[in-house]
């Protein structure tokens, strides 16, 4: 393979993990603009949807049946931790909530295991076809899957925020809780839209990887907290930045591994991330004034 | 001699003007008041003195040296002491340890000798521990030393933070509305404590909402309206400064 | 001034007390498994000792401290099984090593607040484990050092078993809580929790909050990585596994479970928590046999969470403010009549 083919190939193999990577991100940022709340089970809410899609498609559903339900199962299941846990530590100081949160994150994968146990699962792609080349580089079907995941949803999710009314009270609630609450806008039930939201964009975006990577009852940790990175990158404020600086660690991180050093691709995440904190806390989109003493 | 020399000083916060090209000056010994409707930029005034965050534009002079931009910990060095508006007590001690944080810069036991408390460290713990027992005498709270502080009703918590400033033995004592909050009784306390301290050669800016108060008490008043100097002056200049009047009370309040 | 000196009379003897029971015990467990639980208690509780001074006094927050505990360990485990360096010196150099990193790394840490604090440590954690699996040639890789880590001696007497091997760690353990326990009680101490009390009074105050910050966290580091050397000569094998989020996550359950604020907060959140692993690895193994290891997770993830909504001090401290404020409510009820 030459060097453009080689390029290429980071890129689209980058672009496909990016689009995790943003749909994470997204998640995180809602929750956060809502509630200011960083969630660091976001990453379990695609393992739970990739879990449940494994059992349901197991007995026997349809797909589509099958990723609606485990969506809509993920998305009750996040309802249930955010009325419980949640909601009764609203008073607790922003790190105990980060100590909830990563509780909650454990706790959830610790149930997974018990319950699917440390077996890795397969689904099945979602359209049969053999690889895709691209100019020397190859592409896996489900990889245009995933792009066009994260591109639909981001789709969705403007035009519920821009034409739906509870869209444009989230995105009031993201913008100026306080106003938000003066205008009837109940904190609460945003808190737990946004939630379920995040919910179910983390469940499509773990179904959608599935057939890429293996199923396991861990692979909620290492999606979540680059997701996470991803987020910072873009600025926890600006849902566009989340997306771009998925993307944009997506690729990073496959240039990264492919050309200086495939081993360290997780530590390409966590450097950008303190690097991202040492030196630009708010991320490329956000105010440089965030959170520095 | 002029113990404080603030001149031009300005701040502002993206575009609110919080402070805008204020000067005055504070003589040692002198008792001078701040005063303001809500939003004149008065404890803006104070956190800028105390470093908390740098002015704008402008120049803070204590004792002749600049302190505008120095860090708070730094100014504190120096000698100038303060206390906040919404009370920032260490709830998480004691009422005598509050206190004894107060001496920190008095004394000077680092992490070694914290960890192998030997004849000097426990000499000087003893020392720490008398003199801010001398500060909570002054303020009527000795015999409350080993009482949580977050258990003390609210009065008394004012008064802990005086001494824990005042622990600090500072040439420039900042008081952010001592007043508020205090029954006539505990302002009448606080009062004898400010005279107290005045005596012993204490320099104090305060901000003050409690007008009879700060009438009886000021030597100098100077008056900030949104951010600008509006007037400076004895008490009795400022009482029949017509300007002063109308911010506060507004235009009507000249016809009175 | 008296009450001051009884407390700490009554302080003191605590620890003797404490001390004495400690020593005796391994005359009275002779069980070789339990023994062996003892050590690995004692060496979390020199971990957690350092990281409640860092969290509990200080009121800052470090969610990757298995990387310092990891640091001490592979600095012990390679010196010695490599260059054949004295365990000792090794020891010494992985503690002052790792604490001048943490200070170092602290610097732009600190600068910044509440959660980025924390996701800062996570990420640094985070590369330092990954730096232990990935430097094959220097750490092993994933399969751990290969070379024997040997075990510590005193000259011709080596600490070979655990009996042995119990009396140094918990020694160790003890000498970092009474140091700790003078820190807390002492200037330094009380600088620290001012800075948790009021980060703005504090500097008020004239308190270098930022270079206290960075002692601490650097002390802290300190601890954790004696920790590991001594870790690295009891198993004397070490592998990255022990040093990841995982472990971090379970020092901060300790710290929280045992009372961030409190001496021996940390001595009662390790057992706790170690008791609680060690008993569920056998129930659970035969209720659930599709579960391959690793189930404390979910106990963590339950207790912290239960504990962080309704007991945010922590089992020690929540239960000593609970019955204080019941002593004081009682008092108050008390004093009523006499008003009259």
């Amino acid at each position: 393979m030459n060097l453009t083919s080689e390029l290429l190939q980071y890129i689209l193999s980058g672009l496909t993990m990016g689009g995790i990577y943003a749909l994470v991100a997204l998640g995180f940022v809602m929750i956060h603009n809502v509630t200011g709340i960083i969630n660091f089970a976001q990453g379990e809410f695609l393992m739970l949807g990739a879990m449940f899609m494994v059992t349901l498609l197991g007995i026997g559903l349809p797909a589509p049946l099958a990723l609606i339900l485990s969506i809509l199962i993920v998305m009750v299941i996040v309802g249930i931790m955010e009325t419980g846990a949640i909601r009764s530590a609203k008073k607790a100081s922003p790190v105990t909530l980060i100590i909830i949160t990563i509780g909650l994150s454990t706790a959830i994968r610790g149930i997974a295991l018990l319950v699917w146990g440390t077996n890795p699962y397969r689904i099945p792609p979602f359209s049969k076809g053999g690889t895709i080349h691209i100019s020397g580089a190859t592409l896996v079907p489900q990889s245009l899957w995933v792009i066009g995941t994260t591109a639909a949803v981001l789709v969705l999710t403007y035009i519920i925020f821009e034409y739906t009314y509870l869209g444009k009270a989230l995105k009031a609630c993201m913008v100026n809780k306080f106003a938000a609450r003066l205008m009837g806008i109940s904190p609460q039930r945003m808190s737990l839209l946004a939630f379920m939201f995040s919910a179910a964009i983390g469940a499509l975006a773990g179904i959608v990887i599935a057939p890429i990577t293996f199923v396991t009852y861990d692979m909620g940790l290492m999606l979540g907290l680059k997701g996470f990175v991803a987020a910072v990158l873009g600025g926890l404020s600006s849902t566009t930045g989340a997306v771009i600086g998925g993307l944009a660690l997506g690729i990073i991180e496959s240039l990264g591994a492919g050309l200086i050093s495939s081993g360290y691709k997780d530590g390409i995440a966590f450097i950008i991330l303190l690097l991202v904190l040492f030196l630009k806390p708010g991320g490329i989109f956000g105010t440089s004034n965030t959170k520095r003493v | 001699m002029t113990l404080l020399k603030i001149s031009n000083l300005t701040k502002h916060f993206g575009g609110v003007q919080a402070v805008n090209d204020v000067s005055f000056s504070v003589n040692k010994g002198e008792i001078v008041a701040v005063i303001g409707p809500n939003g004149a930029g008065k404890t803006t005034l104070f956190n800028l003195i105390t470093g908390i965050y740098p002015a704008s534009n402008g120049n803070i002079s204590f004792k002749g040296t600049e302190i505008n931009g120095i860090a708070a910990h730094r100014v504190a060095q120096l000698g100038i002491a303060r206390t906040f508006q919404n009370l920032q007590i260490f709830n998480n001690m004691t009422v005598l340890e509050n206190v004894m944080v107060g001496r920190h810069i008095k004394s000077k036991t680092g992490f070694m000798g914290a960890i192998l408390p030997l004849g000097s460290v426990q000499h000087e713990e003893r020392d720490i521990i008398e003199k801010a027992l001398e500060k909570l005498a002054m303020v009527g709270l000795a015999d409350k030393a080993l009482e949580e502080a977050t258990n003390m009703p609210y009065g008394q918590q004012k008064m802990l933070e005086i001494a824990r400033a005042i622990a600090l033995e500072p040439e420039l004592l900042l008081l952010d509305e001592p007043a508020a909050g205090l029954n006539s009784t505990e302002t009448r306390e606080l009062i004898d404590i400010i005279y107290n301290l005045r005596d012993q050669g204490v320099t104090i800016l305060l901000v003050e909402h409690d007008m009879e108060t700060v009438m009886e008490i000021a030597d100098q008043l100077v008056v900030l309206d949104f951010g600008n100097k509006l007037a400076e002056g004895t008490p009795y200049e400022i009482q029949n400064n017509h300007e002063v009047i109308a911010a506060y009370l507004g235009e009507e309040g000249l016809e009175c | 001034m008296k009450d001051l000196a009884r407390r700490k009379r009554l302080r003191h003897s605590l620890i003797a007390l404490f001390t004495l029971l400690i020593f005796a015990l391994p005359f009275i467990i002779t069980n070789n498994y339990y023994l062996s639980v003892l050590v690995i208690i004692g060496i979390h509780t020199t971990v957690v000792v350092g990281l409640c001074l860092l969290m509990g006094y200080a009121g800052q927050i470090s969610l990757g401290h298995a990387a310092f505990y990891g640091l001490g360990a592979y600095v012990s485990g390679i010196l010695t099984s490599t260059y054949e360096v004295s365990p000792w010196i090794a020891i010494f150099v992985g503690a002052v090593g790792t604490g001048i990193l943490a200070y170092v790394m602290g610097i732009p840490i600190f600068r910044l607040k509440e959660h980025y604090l924390a996701l800062a440590t996570l990420g640094l954690g985070l590369i330092i484990h990954v730096i232990f699996v990935e430097e094959v040639e220097l750490t092993g890789g994933p399969s751990g050092l290969s070379n024997g880590i040997p075990y510590l001696s005193f000259g011709n007497f080596m600490l070979n078993n655990d009996f042995r091997y119990y009396f140094l760690v918990w020694t160790v353990a003890l000498i970092a809580i009474i140091l700790a326990n003078n820190v807390v009680h002492s200037r330094i101490g009380r600088a620290l929790r001012s800075i948790h009390g009021s980060e703005f009074a504090a500097k008020s105050l004239g308190v270098d909050t930022v270079k206290f910050k960075l002692q601490v966290f650097a002390l802290s580091a300190v601890y954790a990585s004696v920790a590991g050397s001594l870790y690295a000569h009891y198993i004397t094998f070490i592998s990255p596994s022990p040093f990841g989020m995982m472990t971090s996550i379970q020092f901060l359950v300790m710290a929280v479970v045992g009372g961030l604020s409190s001496i021996w907060g940390p001595i009662f959140g390790v057992t706790a928590i170690t008791v609680l692993t060690e008993g569920l690895k056998s129930f659970m193994y035969q209720f659930f046999p599709l579960a391959g290891g690793e189930y404390e997770i979910i106990v963590f993830g339950i207790i912290l969470v239960i504990i962080m909504i309704f007991l945010p001090e922590g089992l020690t401290s929540g239960l000593a403010n609970t019955y204080e404020s019941w002593r004081y409510r009682k008092e108050k009820a008390d004093d009523a009549p006499k008003n009259q």
